[in-house]
């Protein structure tokens, strides 16, 4: 069978997902070219990223289908799944051909997927709209860094360009060693190893202390309760956070 | 005294107001120069070791208090640490934890500082000093004091998200017992007027008034209140006062006194029933008189508030889930407002059988019990009240003792209740 691999970014995907929908090719599967065994009698194919393609491929989602659609191919390319290019291809064909009625069509399976994929997304999405914790360094540039899953520092860097519109910020992708960077007027993501950070680094002026004292004060011992701590807050988000970085805290059980 | 240690004392003081939530509001930062956006949801940014959610900067502005209330730990005559942020001092640390993203934005109450008009009036001037001086967009949620001028409560209202007056208790017996100094007229006059005053922003659009709507809080379990007495309060409260969340929080003992019980656990199962029986009267056409009567004034315990119900009134089912409307879905144990909702978009266009909805990831745990799917129950299931009751009550029973139906049907009961089904 004829397998359609692509970069490992969310862009990859959708030039992908553009590149047999375009060529009116229905591939065995399509996925990310790396993690994977290659298997001796399938035939591989290599899609280049095309930035053009995958905003076309948007726009003409919007117009034959719908906005939620073309949101929900967008979020989809970001995750980690193996199989959400695929997903995505399979969701188009349906949807290409039911229109916008498609989208809530739950009793359809390739819809069903590509909205249980968005949810995985989304929700470490909003895990991270709050855990993610900001380091103030030297030029007042505040620095935040995040392993996640999903490729979500895009989203991210969305809504922090209008909370910290004043501000310069790096949202650092550690994983994938990329870095969402505003500075204050543009958004731009780049490849980023955080190289240059340790002489950036300077002393908090002791905000974050006082953070894990306030953690400290708030909670009632009378109610502790560890395992609801854990299902609100994984450990895989705990790594890079203010409050268990600090050594002495015990804000953990 | 540095800010560190005030940040300690008046944090421990204000961590009993449960009410933590960001949510409420949607605003972007549209003006150039400002810091801060709200999302409709609130977003939680940290969970402390008692699982409890942390979205704002929640302190008190001082906890040097002039009442002596039974139940609270600020007390006048409770020996404690005793501390008072400036306004600068609050609104500084605001924006510094939200600039690192620790917070959502501020909650603020405080104790009685002199009377209720000055401690208002301090409280106004942090919160003004945030708007207006540090151009801060982020959610602010503010208490009312009881007793304060009806001007300071307006002016207050203009510049924060959300505002809230606590009832602490549910009923006057119980509050002229345990907070002396307190009126119940003084909690129930500036919920009024801030009921008002959003209906009135509502209607002329003009202005902004508490968006988020206003809240409250009772403590569950240091009075001999039931259930019922407590759940018929916040549906008059969410009904004529437009109440947007009544809080609960179990009594935790803090203090002692003769006029309070001893307890050596906080009730926090109640707590939990009554979280869900409020969700039932809010968001799924419930009224309180439904759930609780002058037999049972108190929630089951084993049971959540609508499996309960659900048991009582089998008649109602079961529920046809390609026919039934959404308020009927959403009497259905196990189908919350996410499943409904699901179920009647994906029906447009499709019929749904039970492995629909077992792939929509829609529960059957308990609601196999009470639906159908094209007129048929899921197989071998029947309606019966001893049989559902004793199935969900005990879903972990030994196979042994499980007497009260055949062991040949056993199986199936057995993959429903384990979500298999």
């Amino acid at each position: 069978m004829l397998v359609l691999l692509h970069e490992d970014t969310h862009e990859g995907s959708l030039s992908a997902v553009y590149y047999s929908l375009s060529k009116r090719i229905k591939p065995g599967a399509i996925r990310p070219e790396n993690g994977f065994q290659r298997d001796l009698f399938d035939e591989y194919f290599f899609v280049e990223t095309n930035l053009n393609k995958v905003l076309f491929l948007y726009d003409n989602v919007q117009d034959n289908i719908s906005n939620t659609a073309a949101d929900l191919i967008r979020t989809a390319a970001m995750s980690f799944e193996s199989d959400k290019s695929t997903a995505i291809f399979n969701y188009l064909l349906y949807a290409y051909k039911h229109g916008s009625k498609s989208d809530l069509a739950y009793g359809e399976d390739s819809v069903l997927r590509i909205w249980q994929i968005n949810k995985n997304v989304m929700t470490e999405y909003h895990k991270y709209l709050g855990f993610l914790r900001f380091t103030k360094l030297k030029d007042d540039i505040y620095y935040a860094r995040a392993e996640p899953k999903n490729e979500v520092i895009m989203l991210l860097a969305d809504h922090f360009s209008d909370r910290m519109k004043n501000e310069k910020w790096i949202i650092h992708d550690t994983r994938r060693m990329r870095a969402a960077v505003y500075n204050t007027k543009e958004l731009i993501q780049v490849p980023f190893e955080g190289r240059d950070l340790e002489n950036m680094k300077q002393a908090d002026e002791g905000f974050e202390m006082m953070w894990c004292e306030f953690l400290k004060a708030l909670t009632i011992r009378e109610r502790i309760n560890y395992s609801l701590q854990n299902n609100n807050m994984p450990k895989r988000y705990r790594r890079y956070m203010t409050e268990f970085l600090h050594q002495g805290q015990s804000h953990e059980g | 005294m540095d800010l560190i240690q005030k940040l300690s004392i008046l944090a421990d003081a204000a961590k009993y107001d449960v009410a933590c939530t960001s949510s409420g509001t949607q605003r972007q930062n549209d003006n150039a120069g400002m810091l801060g956006s709200a999302i409709k949801g609130g977003i939680c940014h940290s969970f402390t070791p008692d699982g409890r959610c942390v979205s704002l900067l929640k302190i008190l502005l001082s906890n040097v208090c002039v009442y002596d209330c039974e139940y609270c730990i600020n007390r006048r005559s409770n020996d404690i640490k005793r501390a008072a942020f400036t306004p600068e001092e609050a609104a500084y640390l605001t924006i510094e934890f939200y600039k690192r993203n620790f917070i959502e934005g501020l909650f603020l109450s405080s104790a009685v500082i002199r009377d209720p008009d000055n401690t208002m009036e301090l409280m106004i001037r942090t919160v003004s000093r945030l708007r207006h001086e540090l151009s801060f967009n982020g959610y602010i949620h503010i208490k009312a004091i009881p007793g304060a001028d009806g001007k300071l409560i307006e002016k207050a209202g203009l510049l924060v998200d959300r505002m809230s007056v606590n009832v602490e208790l549910p009923s006057r017996q119980s509050l002229l017992l345990l907070a002396p100094d307190k009126k119940p007229e003084d909690v129930i006059k500036p919920m009024w007027m801030i009921g008002q005053g959003i209906e009135e922003a509502k209607k002329s659009k003009k202005f902004k008034f508490v968006p988020a709507g206003q809240a409250t809080q009772m403590i569950i379990g240091a009075t001999p209140d039931t259930d019922r007495d407590i759940l018929m309060l916040s549906e008059r409260l969410y009904d004529s006062y437009s109440l947007k969340r009544v809080f609960y929080s179990a009594y935790v003992p803090v203090l002692n006194s003769s006029k309070l019980p001893v307890i050596k656990t906080p009730e926090l199962k109640r707590e939990h029933r009554l979280y869900q029986a409020d969700w039932l009267v809010r968001f799924y056409g419930f009224k309180a008189a439904e759930l609780l009567d002058q037999k049972a004034v108190n929630l089951n315990m084993e049971l959540d508030p609508k499996c309960d119900w659900a048991v009582r009134n089998l008649s109602f089912f079961p529920v046809e889930i390609n026919k039934a409307d959404y308020y009927e879905l959403l009497r259905v144990p196990g189908i919350g407002v996410n499943s409904a909702k699901k179920i009647i978009a994906a029906r447009r266009t499709h019929f749904l059988d039970f492995d629909n909805l077992k792939k929509m990831r829609v529960v059957l745990k308990r609601a196999v019990y009470f639906i159908t799917c094209g007129g048929k129950m899921h197989k071998g299931v029947k309606i019966d009240t001893g049989y559902i009751r004793t199935l969900l009550t005990h879903p972990l029973l030994p196979e042994k003792s499980f007497a009260y139906q055949q062991l040949s049907l056993f199986d199936d009961y057995k993959k429903a209740l384990s979500g298999e089904l």
